[in-house]
């Protein structure tokens, strides 16, 4: 049980900027989400490449990718880069690069295991009936894949969601930036916190819904 | 047409097949007639499916070549560390499968299309046919093997030899000069053997060049026009099925004996 009051009104009085930082956070990992998406597929393919030239390289990104720590990449992409003086980026930009390369990696497992979980026969079959390998893999491989893969990928987008929290650390004006700020001056951090993390939640349940959807449309002639 | 006049659509020179250190195929020499029917029997393992896959090249042969329609074939160079090279090879081979049906033990029909596009796919994607032409053949291919229905259904929707019958009528739409069977009939329940092995005997009729795996003696002993047992990765004998009721080899006896009455 509470021992003190939860103060809506703070929240309520901080709504219009924390749905506004809400919005950028959404958009940051949305973003990330994307590139990780597109990054991935190329990445999953060499990835399972017979030629080293390719697979070496793949596997690398992909280690590098899942094995340093967001934060990490975040102060790399967006400090450490300047400093050096190799390039500067925006926190936006820097927030969308290190989740979309962070995510890379994850995305690129997700495909490769999704891509194994077609049947052998698929790709025979496919073969058989003169479809190049190109051919067979876009309209016979591919789309069995995705379907595997939506599940764990509506996952990824929730990690980088919530991974899109550290890009206060930035000074990227999201919503997590927001809540801090307002929690400070008004010396409330309960509730913005809780504010915060309510509204994440919220974020993941719409996601998952829209996941359902797109799952739904993927698993045309298959039994759930 | 193509500039053969010779009688044998396809042949294999010494064809073998390896996987890793395991020989599945030891050198093998086969000529098939045009309209002729050759059923391949023997125990599992003993390199039956293998030699059918190495015709179309699914599982390509580790040494040897195949000759097929007059245009010669031989083991594809690995380029593993530029897999790209591979690909004007990769393009003669698929040209030589979509001139070659096969169908499979497992149907390996796309579960995520419908009957009419698992046919339509190939017609599109290799005959280069436009939408409504590969639906209308796709439609008519289907109606020959009595799927007319089922042409909006997903295969989840299909019974084994429903799936099979989409199969083969995939298979045929690509108009083929041979059709390759891999025990067709083996995963399907006992019932919906006998509508497969019609269609399969109606194509046959029709003039169809065949090989077919099967462990349907009887669909062998009447249908084909030459049998063919294998065994350890050789082939043991070959001949007629009026001569496969008095087999020359003991282990063809034997086997035939341990498949009528198992």
């Amino acid at each position: 049980m509470l021992v003190f009051g939860f103060d809506y009104s703070v929240i309520s009085d901080n709504q219009d900027a924390l749905l506004d930082g809400l919005v950028l956070t959404v958009e940051v990992a949305a973003l990330g989400f994307l590139l990780a998406v597109v990054l991935g597929l190329p990445l999953a393919l060499a990835g399972r490449s017979r030629s080293p030239l390719a697979r070496v390289p793949a596997m690398l990104w992909i280690a590098l990718a899942r094995g340093v720590p967001l934060l990490i990449v975040i102060f790399w992409l967006y400090y450490a880069a300047a400093q050096e003086g190799l390039f500067s980026l925006t926190a936006f930009v820097a927030g969308v690069l290190s989740l979309g390369l962070t995510g890379s990696g994850y995305m690129a497992e997700i495909y490769r295991t999704a891509l194994s979980a077609v049947p052998v026969g698929q790709y025979e079959s496919a073969a058989a009936i003169g479809l190049s390998r190109i051919t067979a893999f876009r309209v016979i491989i591919l789309p069995q894949a995705v379907r595997t893969a939506i599940p764990p990928a509506m996952n990824l987008f929730v990690m980088l969601l919530k991974g899109a929290t550290l890009l206060s650390v930035i000074g990227l004006a999201d919503m997590f930036y927001t809540a801090k700020l307002v929690a400070v001056n008004e010396f409330k951090p309960f509730e913005l916190y809780t504010a915060a993390a309510v509204l994440v939640i919220a974020v993941t349940l719409v996601a998952a819904l829209g996941a359902g959807l797109v799952e739904r449309r993927f698993s045309k002639g298959v039994r759930r | 047409m193509s500039a053969t006049t010779t009688s044998s659509l396809l042949e294999l020179r010494q064809v073998t097949k390896q996987f890793g250190a395991t020989t599945v195929l030891q050198p093998t020499d086969l000529q098939v007639r045009r309209g002729e029917v050759v059923c391949v029997i023997g125990p599992s393992g003993s390199g039956k499916s293998t030699l059918l896959r190495c015709v179309n090249f699914i599982a390509p042969p580790s040494t040897g070549s195949i000759v097929f329609d007059g245009a010669e074939y031989t083991p594809p160079t690995d380029h593993r560390w530029v897999p790209a090279l591979g690909l004007p090879e990769e393009r003669r081979l698929t040209r030589l499968r979509s001139e070659i049906g096969m169908v499979f033990q497992q149907f390996n029909v796309f579960p995520h299309l419908t009957v009419r596009e698992n046919v339509a796919i190939g017609c599109r994607k290799t005959c280069g046919l436009g939408r409504k032409e590969a639906a209308e053949r796709a439609l008519a291919e289907l109606t020959k093997v009595g799927m007319a229905e089922k042409v909006d259904a997903y295969p989840e929707q299909l019974s084994g030899g429903q799936k099979q019958r989409v199969a083969i009528a995939r298979a045929l739409a690509l108009d083929p000069k041979l059709m390759l069977f891999d025990e067709a009939t083996s995963a399907l329940d006992p019932e919906l053997v006998n509508g497969i092995l019609a269609i399969m005997r109606e194509l046959a009729e029709a003039g169809m060049t065949m090989m077919v795996v099967t462990h349907e003696m009887r669909f062998a002993m009447e249908v084909a026009d030459r049998v063919i047992f294998m065994d350890r990765g050789c082939i043991v004998e070959e001949g007629t099925p009026e001569q496969f009721k008095d087999p020359q080899h003991e282990r063809t006896r034997t086997f035939l004996r341990s498949i009528n009455h198992g």
